[in-house]
This record gives C-alpha cells, sequence and structure tokens, in this order.
C-alpha cells in the first residue's frame, strides 16, 4: 500500500569509517522517508538496503534483548531498535555515531574487547562451595576438603534472595553505560559500571560461596573506588539496571570488607 | 582467566577510610549546616549573637566536641569533594595532590582541636 499521508523524511547524519579507504571518522547524510513506528535500527536497515550496502551496524533481536545495537544518537547512548524516528522528527535530523569510550572499528561498530575481559574478570557465575573448600584446603594443608558435597544438594533460593538482586541480573552487556562513563574515558583500567553491577550481582546472590573472591575484586583502586558517583550510567541504561546504585552498595559493603581486613581477616 | 584461588592478585585499595571520612562529613553537614545557616541569618539580620550564647557552650566539653566534629568531618568531605572534582577536570595531583588535600584536612582539624582545647 502507497500511503504517502504518512510519510515523512528526515535526515541520519551517520559517522562512518571505513579502514581500507577512510584516513578518519567523517559524517555522511542520508535522507530516509519514515513513519509513526519506526525505530532508528529500522532507519539505519533502510538506508542499507536503498542506500548504502556497505553500511555496518549490529543488530540482532530488534526487541532490547540482545544488547547489540548501542550507538550514539544525537550524542547519548541508547539502543538503536529501543529508540524512535518520531523522537527526533522536530529537528529533521538526527546524528548517529558509534559507541564513545570504544575503538571504532567499522562504521557503527565498535570493539568491545575490553568491556567483555572486564565482565569476564569479575567471575560472572556461581562459585561453588566446593572451590572454596579447596581453597581453604589450600591455605591450611591439614584441613580436609570434601569432594562433591554441594553437587548431592540443590541450590535453593527463596523469592526474597532472588529480589536481592534480580535488577542487577538484567544488564545486556550493551556497552550504553561504559559509552556515559566519565571515569572510564579518563582510566580504562577502571573495571566499569557494568562489571561492577555483574560483581554485585553475584555477592547478593546466596547460592554463591566465593564471598572472599568477590570482596577482593570489589576492594581494589580500580574497582568501586575508581567510581566518582557521577551516575549518568544509570540515566542511559536501556534496561534500568541502575548500576550506580549497585556500584554505591558495593562501596558501601567495600567499606565494612575493609574494616574486617584492617583487623586481620582477610 | 585468572586463578580463582588466588586472592593475592587483588590488592585491596586504602580508599575506605577517605570514603568513610567523606562521608561522616557529609552527614555532618546536612544535620548541622541548616542550623548553622539559620543562626548565621539570624544574627546577620540582628546583629545580636548573644541569644545563643555560642561562646559558653564552646567552653563545656560536649560544645567543644561538637564543634570539632563539625571542622573535622567538614574539612575531610570538602577536601576529598576538591580532591575528586580535580581528577574529573583532567587535572590528576597524585599521591603528592592527596597529601596536599587530606594533609589541608589534617591541618584544620588540629588547629581546631587546639584552639577548642585552650578554651576549655
Amino acid at each position: 500500500m502507497n500511503d504517502n499521508r504518512d510519510e515523512k523524511k528526515i535526515v541520519f547524519k551517520i559517522l562512518r569509517y571505513r579502514p581500507e579507504t577512510d584516513d578518519a571518522p567523517h559524517f555522511v547524510e542520508y535522507e530516509i522517508a519514515w513513519r509513526h513506528e519506526m525505530s532508528v535500527l529500522d532507519g539505519l536497515n533502510a538506508i542499507r538496503d536503498s542506500q548504502a550496502p556497505d553500511l555496518s551496524y549490529r543488530s540482532s533481536c530488534r526487541m532490547a534483548v540482545c544488547g547489540s545495537c548501542a550507538v550514539m544518537i544525537d550524542g547519548v547512548a541508547r539502543l538503536a531498535c529501543k529508540t524512535f524516528i518520531r523522537d527526533f522528527a522536530k529537528r529533521g535530523i538526527v546524528a548517529i555515531e558509534p559507541l564513545e569510550n570504544f575503538p571504532i572499528e567499522r562504521d557503527l561498530v565498535v570493539d568491545i574487547e575490553d568491556m567483555i575481559a572486564k565482565l569476564e574478570s569479575v567471575h560472572p557465575f556461581i562459585v561453588l562451595q566446593d572451590a572454596c573448600k579447596a581453597e581453604h584446603a589450600q591455605a591450611a594443608p591439614n584441613a580436609q576438603a570434601a569432594p562433591n558435597a554441594q553437587a548431592a544438594k540443590p541450590n535453593v533460593q527463596t523469592p526474597q534472595q532472588l529480589e536481592k538482586y534480580r535488577q542487577f541480573a538484567q544488564c545486556i552487556h550493551c556497552g550504553c553505560c561504559y559509552a556515559a562513563c566519565p571515569q572510564y574515558k579518563l582510566n580504562r583500567t577502571f573495571l566499569g559500571p557494568a562489571a561492577l553491577t555483574l560483581l554485585w550481582r553475584y555477592r547478593q546472590d546466596n547460592r554463591d560461596a566465593g564471598v572472599r573472591l568477590r570482596s577482593a575484586i570489589m576492594g581494589q583502586d580500580s574497582a568501586v573506588w575508581s567510581c566518582t558517583s557521577v551516575g549518568y550510567c544509570t540515566e542511559v541504561c536501556p534496561k534500568l539496571v541502575d548500576p550506580a546504585a549497585a556500584i554505591q552498595l558495593s562501596k558501601e559493603q567495600s567499606a565494612f570488607d575493609y574494616i574486617g581486613f584492617a583487623l586481620g581477616r582477610k | 582467566m585468572n586463578n580463582i584461588r588466588d586472592l593475592s592478585q587483588y590488592k585491596r585499595s586504602n580508599e575506605p577510610i577517605f570514603w568513610g571520612l567523606f562521608g561522616f562529613g557529609g552527614m555532618v553537614i546536612a544535620f548541622a549546616f541548616p542550623a548553622l545557616v539559620g543562626m548565621m541569618i539570624y544574627v546577620g539580620l540582628t546583629g545580636d549573637a548573644s541569644s545563643f550564647q555560642i561562646s559558653n557552650v564552646l567552653h563545656t566539653w560536649w560544645g567543644a566536641a561538637a564543634a570539632f566534629l563539625i571542622v573535622f568531618g567538614t574539612s575531610f568531605h570538602c577536601m576529598h569533594r576538591i580532591f575528586f572534582s580535580l581528577h574529573d577536570l583532567k587535572f590528576h595531583p597524585g599521591k603528592a595532590g592527596k597529601a596536599i588535600c587530606y594533609g589541608i584536612a589534617t591541618i584544620l582539624s588540629v588547629a581546631a582541636a587546639c584552639g577548642l582545647a585552650m578554651g576549655l
């Protein structure tokens, strides 16, 4: 159906970079027709289909679940699939740039390797009692490790215990918070909002036995103590995870951990 | 991935001390400053400080202790804020800057303690 009543035009100003031909990233403008229900991702698809077949960007689920399509839209880190073109209709132009604070690989695709490594570095899995027993056995060789004691019992969790960390488990690792974080911009050793939120999520999980490990990671200079509580991570988070709250709670916990550490308990 | 059992690879930061003082100072400011500002406005408008009998209060041990905690908390809170604001403004004063900032807070606190102690 050719319904021209609903068809309006908008300009996408896209920061493009093709390493084999371009010396530096530069803006290219594309005009597209849009309808009320179109997302920015739909707009990018339209440009790739009709005007720039070599335009590179990441996307997958189209419904704010996979976290692939995070880009800077008018200077703010957002998911392209969750942002509507109609919100920029008045100005008639919208700037699309790759996520800030990450090196550009090609067009809107950035290298998120550093964030992935940091997410992995907080041991984002439930540490079983067995692993800790082995750890104590290593510290005190006389103590007997009980092999597979945990394996026999199920890991029970009440709804109240789940509620303690459920919000912080909603992260989809889109990288918006790293793009927003002024501390990550200044200091690349900083673990960053998503990794610290993930760390807090496991620390709050009653099934997790790695409390000492989590406490040690959390108490480093490059972990919670590099955050200066700007809070922009929480503002841009498309899943309402609130990383700033997770970090603030972690700081409080880590301060108590420090007292234990100062008193000689590790 | 790092060995899960080797905790010695993680170095614990001393920042909780300064963060704790910062938090304490913030609470002192939140509690004491509205009252102090209210008193100052009253004195400024009436020119009459006698109704508060501040000098009498400062000569008591509890008045002196409260005044010391206000100066101590406030100076550590403010110097911590200044230190981290410098970092946000892309001046990175490093360890020397940290020593100067917390040094100033310590000097102010010691001076307040000496002054108040002499008045007792």
